[in-house]
């Protein structure tokens, strides 16, 4: 039995694995990208098309480059009327599209405007979505999408599925899969689609790019030293960048950090910020909450420095330091610079 | 006028405290406190706000095990007007479809709500999916990830909020009535009060609500309204660590030793 207040629907009638190309500004999120590798894996596992789908304004111009990193089709979205991005109007073209053509599997990046959206198409169709998914697969007997994510702050990794309603949704979380490389002899259907846009109720007055002053962006760092709300203050923050240079890193941030307005959000890691895995993660002043955790638990190397012996950053780390971070860090930067100046010490 | 503000809480185990028996591969509940997820409070908090400033009433509804009526309580005692506890076997196991769907039509059957808030997403489940699955299921426009409200216009009827996407900060008007999801952090909720405690314990107050009051076939809600089914559970065995951990008290003993470790780790 099912819900009789959810439409009918044929499983049969519903084939092929999408993928929402999502960009701002006609610059594709390389989130997006990630997802179409993976995408591809389970296209070819269930001998379907994989297709992206583009919405915006002025889009066309980047219509080839899903079929690029390794779709078949782009469905493509470009009206003036979608040039804003708004998830009533967004939602509402998807699921438009998603009615007409029938995907089987339909997934987005796990970006918040990716995770809103998804959530709406769902509902919208009264089918399943999960959020946040690090891997994907095929049930090899049934062909159905296992959707894998990690649930309770990381503690568990759980495998779910959406047997019996389509499409299949989920989000990918960010920075777990490798773009796919990029070639240009690949050719592929642009399929052009209008929908009459819907009067929404929401308006956006304003977008504010967030400034990501050219340093290195840390989900590509393969070191990070990263300050919690020990550091007190903004200005010590310049502490962690002279150590990071030194070591060839970039600096991150917890989000007590983060929400004081230390360090920018770009840089904050954990469950709703990035997930990093660099070779090594110096954690200092964080106390190591289940979210903070969750974004960067797989690093290779975790060394923490922090006064309080109890803290949890202490169980997921391999060397920790006990102390003040504000003697312990200058003491460690001092040396590091007398083993830089003084050759072999 | 004033506005009628809907706040969706939920009673979710503390994931710090959480731990599971890797033989029977079952959550060790004993000894774990729950708590209120975080940002709902931030939401309460937001509600009892706009509540002081412009008058009305803030009904807070929660859809879980009958322990959840402690975080009605709380909310109730921080001070809010009512407690709704969604409470009856048949809505267990539900996902953010079947909870989506139960918290809209709590939210109906309320009437004339005017502003419903829920929290950026749960500590236990982290999909921020339920806000917008609510919006849409009522055919009400969504402001979410909200990091700053910024006004109410009576006369218009529309509220102005900023949010944060991953790239940025928008700035959103929408109509009212609304569906506005609240970042954790926003605000400080206030501590209960003592006459707010008292209140809370009051006949009334808190109004159990079961799947029949509500009028819902039993196939649409719970696991049964769920369109995903957890098909396997595996628990995470964290990656091994040294755990080689030294007293910091001396920082250049403690400095040396540090550049001992990078130097073996090849990053010096
Ligand atoms: C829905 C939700 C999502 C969240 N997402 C994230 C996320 O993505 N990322 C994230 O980081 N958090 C997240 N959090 C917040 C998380 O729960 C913690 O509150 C946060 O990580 C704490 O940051 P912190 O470790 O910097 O601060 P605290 O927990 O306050 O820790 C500060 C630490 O510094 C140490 N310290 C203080 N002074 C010194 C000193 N002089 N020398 C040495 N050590 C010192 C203290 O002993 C303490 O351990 C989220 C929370 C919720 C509810
Ligand atoms: N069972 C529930 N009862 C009341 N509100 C809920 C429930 N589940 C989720 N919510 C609300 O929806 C928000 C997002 O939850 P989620 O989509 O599960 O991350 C939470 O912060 C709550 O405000």
């Amino acid at each position: 039995m099912v819900c009789p207040e959810w439409p009918e629907i044929k499983l049969e009638e519903w084939r092929d694995v999408w993928v929402y190309i999502e960009q701002r500004g006609g610059v594709i999120k390389e989130a997006s990208l990630q997802i179409l590798g993976k995408a591809r894996e389970l296209a070819d596992k269930l001998g379907e098309e994989l297709a992206g789908v583009l919405i915006g304004h002025g889009v066309s111009r980047i219509a080839m480059e899903p079929i690029y990193y390794g779709a078949d089709k782009v469905y493509v979205l470009d009206h003036e009327s979608y040039a804003t991005y708004n998830p009533e109007l967004y939602s509402y073209l998807m699921v438009e599209l998603a009615k007409m053509y029938k995907p089987s599997i339909f997934l987005l990046a796990g970006t918040r405007a990716g995770r809103e959206m998804s959530s709406r198409i769902a509902v919208a169709l009264r089918t399943g979505v999960t959020a946040d998914c690090t891997d994907f697969d095929i049930d090899p007997e049934t062909g159905e999408l296992i959707q894998s994510r990690p649930a309770f702050g990381g503690k568990l990794f759980a495998h779910i599925k959406t047997p019996t309603r389509r499409p299949q949704m989920a989000t990918a979380r960010p920075n777990i899969f490798e773009v796919p490389p990029r070639d240009e002899t690949r050719t592929g259907e642009i399929v052009r689609v209008f929908i009459e846009p819907i009067k929404t109720k929401t308006r956006v007055l304003e977008f504010r790019p967030e400034r990501t002053e050219g340093e290195q962006p840390i989900e590509k760092a393969r070191i990070i030293v990263s300050g919690g709300r020990g550091l007190r203050g903004p200005d010590n923050f310049k502490m962690l960048w002279e150590l990071a240079e030194l070591l060839g890193g970039t600096v991150g941030a917890s989000r007590a950090a983060v929400d004081a307005g230390w360090m920018p959000r770009s840089r904050q890691v954990g469950q709703t910020g990035k997930t990093v895995r660099p070779y090594l993660y110096i954690a200092v002043g964080i106390s190591g909450a289940v979210q903070h955790i969750a974004g960067m638990k797989d690093s290779k190397y975790v060394i923490a420095i922090n006064k309080d012996r109890n803290a949890p950053i202490f169980k997921v780390a391999d060397y920790g330091v006990v102390g003040d971070l504000f003697k312990v860090v200058p003491a460690l930067i001092k040396r590091l610079k007398e083993l830089k100046g003084g050759g072999a010490g | 006028m004033g506005l009628h503000i809907a706040v969706g809480i939920k009673w979710v185990p503390n994931t710090e405290q959480v731990r599971f028996d890797p033989v029977r591969k079952t959550m060790i509940r004993e000894g774990v406190e729950s708590i209120v997820n975080p940002p709902d409070l931030n939401a309460v908090e937001l509600a009892l706000q706009l509540r002081d400033r412009y008058g009305g009433s803030v009904t807070v509804m929660s859809m879980g095990p009958p322990s959840a009526k402690a975080g009605l309580e709380l909310a109730v005692s921080m001070g809010a007007d009512k407690g709704i506890l969604i409470s009856d076997r048949a809505f267990a196991g539900a996902d953010t479809l079947a909870t989506s769907y139960v918290l809209a039509r709590a939210i109906e059957m309320l009437e004339d709500v005017d502003l419903a808030l829920f929290g950026e997403e749960t500590i236990d489940s982290s999909t921020g999916h339920v806000g917008p699955g609510v919006s849409v299921l009522l055919g009400w426009p969504q402001i979410a990830y909200m990091t700053r409200f910024i006004s109410y216009d009576p006369r218009r009827r529309v509220v102005r909020a900023e949010r944060r996407l991953d790239e940025g900060v928008e700035l959103v008007e929408a109509e009212l009535p609304a569906v506005m999801t609240v970042s954790v952090g926003i605000n400080i909720p206030r501590p209960p009060t003592l006459r707010g405690k008292l209140r809370a314990r009051k006949p009334g107050v808190i109004e159990v609500w079961d799947h029949r009051y509500m009028g819902f076939n039993p196939e649409c809600i719970g696991l049964r309204g769920s369109p995903t089914i957890v098909k396997e559970i595996e628990i995470i065995e964290p990656p091994p660590r040294q755990g080689e951990i030294i007293d910091g008290s001396d920082p250049e003993r403690a400095a040396e030793w540090l550049v001992e470790k990078l130097r073996a780790l090849g990053v010096v």
